[in-house]
Formats: structure tokens, sequence, C-alpha cells
């Protein structure tokens, strides 16, 4: 009797996946049709010299940047760029929603939108208060801090000494805002409760900051204008940050 | 010739089972682009891709189709991308030639030049029948068709190649065999 093997036995027959009674049918059928046989023989042999092809090869080169565990790690380094600059973005998008909300609701804001150094405040709740973020830079031992200000924004720029109070820098973190870059310097005491010193410049078109004090839920906020830039101390109200901020805020007069 | 491997669990795993891959992953995608450095290219955004997605593969894929048909895919996107871009060119400034890589090595050199009449398809297929043992349902798996689909573009692949080394072109790949 004679079963006329299909395409997939031929193929299978050609790729040497099968055996037994299958393998028996397909060669007895190939007997009797040696004109198809012959075409089955040639893909057979076809298939036989592209693997001797792609044996005898040269090999490529070695790529080490091909290694998994290295695609990984540069993958994560890219990734915590982009969050970086997401976090900036989220900075300034907080910003924008605040003022709207506070055009919105104006009996009750507006004076406080109308307030400068909000972006300091902003600043201050998103990489002081969130623990979460990463700083650009971690603070080391000495004045390494006080060096990252000074290549990163100006060489002018003094930090705050909050050392008598408890208080280190912890990290820093460069932000982007609409009169030129910023940059964030957390302080941190024994508890991690955090002061944030905030700089950025002035502005083109701005006059220079009178001192002032604003409020927002939970937070005092000194800032004052020196050399172009304008300056903020951010304390929590609750625990000592509000009255180291006032503290200093004093000693500067 | 098919070797199964276990699904990886730790992402050392994983990376372990990448990095046997990586022959395989490299000669394909020379099989497809015949330019060593735009190969390389090639796996690297597989990698890259396959490093992200693992997880949301569907349940029960093998790494290995897996990451051929990522490749398979980035391949034919760069195409599409690059033939836009060739028309684009094309209106605004003559031909540009292209630029003669200094890693044209191995494939390309080799009388499997010849072969670059078959298309995309037909070059997948017979590697991943022929060289790299993957089952015909996984091969339906990775071009999305059903299995008798497969079939049947694997015999014009196969013809395709028969009119190659038939003499209808040069037959490079009889020097092979002695």
């Amino acid at each position: 009797m004679t079963t006329i093997p299909d395409e997939h036995d031929l193929h299978a027959y050609v790729d040497g996946r099968l055996e037994g009674e299958a393998l028996a049918t397909v060669e007895a059928w190939l007997a009797r049709n040696p004109q198809r046989a012959g075409e089955i023989e040639a893909w057979r042999r076809d298939a036989q010299a592209l693997r001797a092809t792609f044996a005898g090869a040269t090999p490529p080169p070695d790529a080490p940047w091909l290694d998994p565990a290295r695609l990984r790690r540069e993958l994560a380094r890219r990734q915590r760029r982009w969050l970086g600059l997401a976090a900036s973005v989220v900075v300034a998008l907080g910003l924008g929603m605040f003022t709207g909300w506070s055009l919105h609701d104006r009996a009750a804001t507006d004076a406080l939108a109308r307030e400068p150094m909000a972006d300091a405040v902003q600043a201050h709740r998103m990489f002081a208060l969130h623990a979460g973020l990463r700083a650009d830079i971690d603070a080391a031992p000495g004045a390494s801090l006080q060096s990252w200000l000074a290549t990163s924004i100006d060489p002018a720029i003094r930090m705050p000494d909050l050392s008598a109070a408890g208080y280190t820098p912890s990290g820093g973190r460069l932000l982007a805002t609409e009169q030129g870059p910023a940059a964030l310097v957390v302080y941190r005491n024994a508890q991690g409760d955090a002061i944030s010193f905030y700089v950025r410049p002035v502005g083109p078109s701005r006059a220079p900051l009178a001192d002032g004090e604003r409020h927002d839920p939970g937070l005092l906020t000194h800032y004052w204008s020196a050399a172009g830039y304008n300056h903020a101390m951010v304390g929590n109200l609750h625990g000592d940050g509000a009255r180291i901020v006032r503290d200093l805020a004093d000693r500067r007069v | 010739m098919t070797t199964s491997m276990p699904d990886p669990r730790s992402t050392r795993e994983l990376d372990e089972a990448l990095r046997a891959l990586l022959p395989s992953l490299r000669r394909f995608a020379r099989w497809l682009s015949r330019d060593g450095d735009a190969a390389d290219d090639l796996v690297q955004a597989t990698l890259e891709r396959a490093l992200v997605h693992w997880r949301q593969r569907r349940d029960g894929d093998a790494l290995r189709p897996w990451l051929f048909s990522i490749l398979y895919r980035q391949f034919l996107d760069g195409k599409r991308r690059s033939g836009r871009m060739a028309s684009l060119l094309s209106r605004l400034a003559p031909e540009p030639e292209p630029a003669p890589s200094a890693e044209r090595e191995t494939i390309a050199r080799s009388s499997l030049d010849a072969l670059r009449h078959l298309t995309v398809e037909q070059r997948s297929l017979l590697l991943w029948v022929s060289v790299e043992g993957l089952s015909y349902r996984e091969v339906a798996d990775i071009l999305q068709v059903p299995i008798g689909t497969v079939m049947s573009r694997l015999s014009r692949a196969r013809d395709a190649l028969r009119r190659i080394t038939d003499g209808e072109m040069p037959a490079p790949m009889l020097r092979v065999l002695k």
C-alpha cells in the first residue's frame, strides 16, 4: 500500500527528524519516485553544505561589550540617569501645577504663590523629604560638596556650616530651573531630619530678592540674594529645623 | 540538535544562558546583515530588549527561539527604517555609496555571498531549521504563522537555495563539500 508523505514528513526526512515507521514509509515512497527522491536528496545536500559552511566560518572577533552582565549594568545606569532627569521634570511640573492651582483658588493662596522661592520648597520636598531619590553627589568627608557647588554653579557660593547644630551635608543635587542651573544641598542630623540649602541664578529679568521668609505647610523658608544668586534655607517646623534656619538668618544680618 | 535549556530563574542564570547563546545570535545577525558592525549592533539591541522584557514573554516560550524572533524583528524594523531613509536621501542627493566596513569578515567574504538573493525570511528559515535545529513548531511561533505555512515556505526556501547552488547562480557551496 502507498502512503504519500506530506510536506512535513519530507522536510523532517531532510532534517533527520524521522525515525521508525515514519522514516521507513518515506524511504519506501522515495524509492518508487526517483525524480522526487533526487530533489529531496539535493535539499539534504544543501542543508549539509550550509551547516558545513557555518561550521567552517571564522568566528567573529571577541565582543566584550556584548556580555549580558555588562549590558545589564549599562542599562541600569542609563535608567538611573533617566529617572534623575524625570525627577527634575517633576519638580518643574509640580511648580506649574502649584501655580495653576493657586490662581484657581486665589483668595487663599495668592499671597503664597507670589512669595518667591517656591522652587526651593519643591526641591526640598522632592529630595530631602523623600529619601528614595538619589543624590547626584554623596557627601564625602571634607569639603567635597563645597567644591562640587563651586564647579557646578559658581565658585563664589558658600555653603553654610550647620555642624554646630548637629547637621552635616549628606548629598547634593543639580536641578534645571527657568533661571538656570540650581543646586540643592541636603543636611541631616543624627536623627535623619533634613535642612536644605538651595541656590539658583536670580535670572535676567528679575531684581534681587529682599531678605524674607515664606511659610508652607510644615516648612519654614528663609531666602535672600547675593552675588547674582537667590539663596534659600528650608527647615521643617517640627523638630529644630525652623529654629536653625532662623538662627542662620539672624547671623547673616 | 535541539538543546533544551531549563528556564533561567535568576538574573545570573539568565546572563549565563544569554552568554551561551551569544555565538548563535551573532551568527544569525551576520547571516542577515552581512556587515559585522551592524550585526553586533543588532545583537546588542536584541540582548537589551531581552534583558528588559524577558519576564513578560509568553509562558513557555523557550529562550532561544524567543531571542531569534526578537533579532529577526529588530532587523526587519531596521530595514524598513533604512529603506525609508534611503528613499528620502535619493530624493535629496545621488545614491550614497555604502561605506565599506572594515569588518565585512567571514560570511560576507565567503561563498555564501551569493545567498543574498534569498529573501530575509528564506535565509532565516534555512538557518533556523538546517543550522540551529529549531523545531518547526518553534519556527511557526517566531513567524506567527500556522505550521503548515512554515512547511510550504520552507519548501520554497529550499527550492530557491537549490536554484542558487545548482548553476543558475555560481555554485559556491559545492566547494565546501569537497
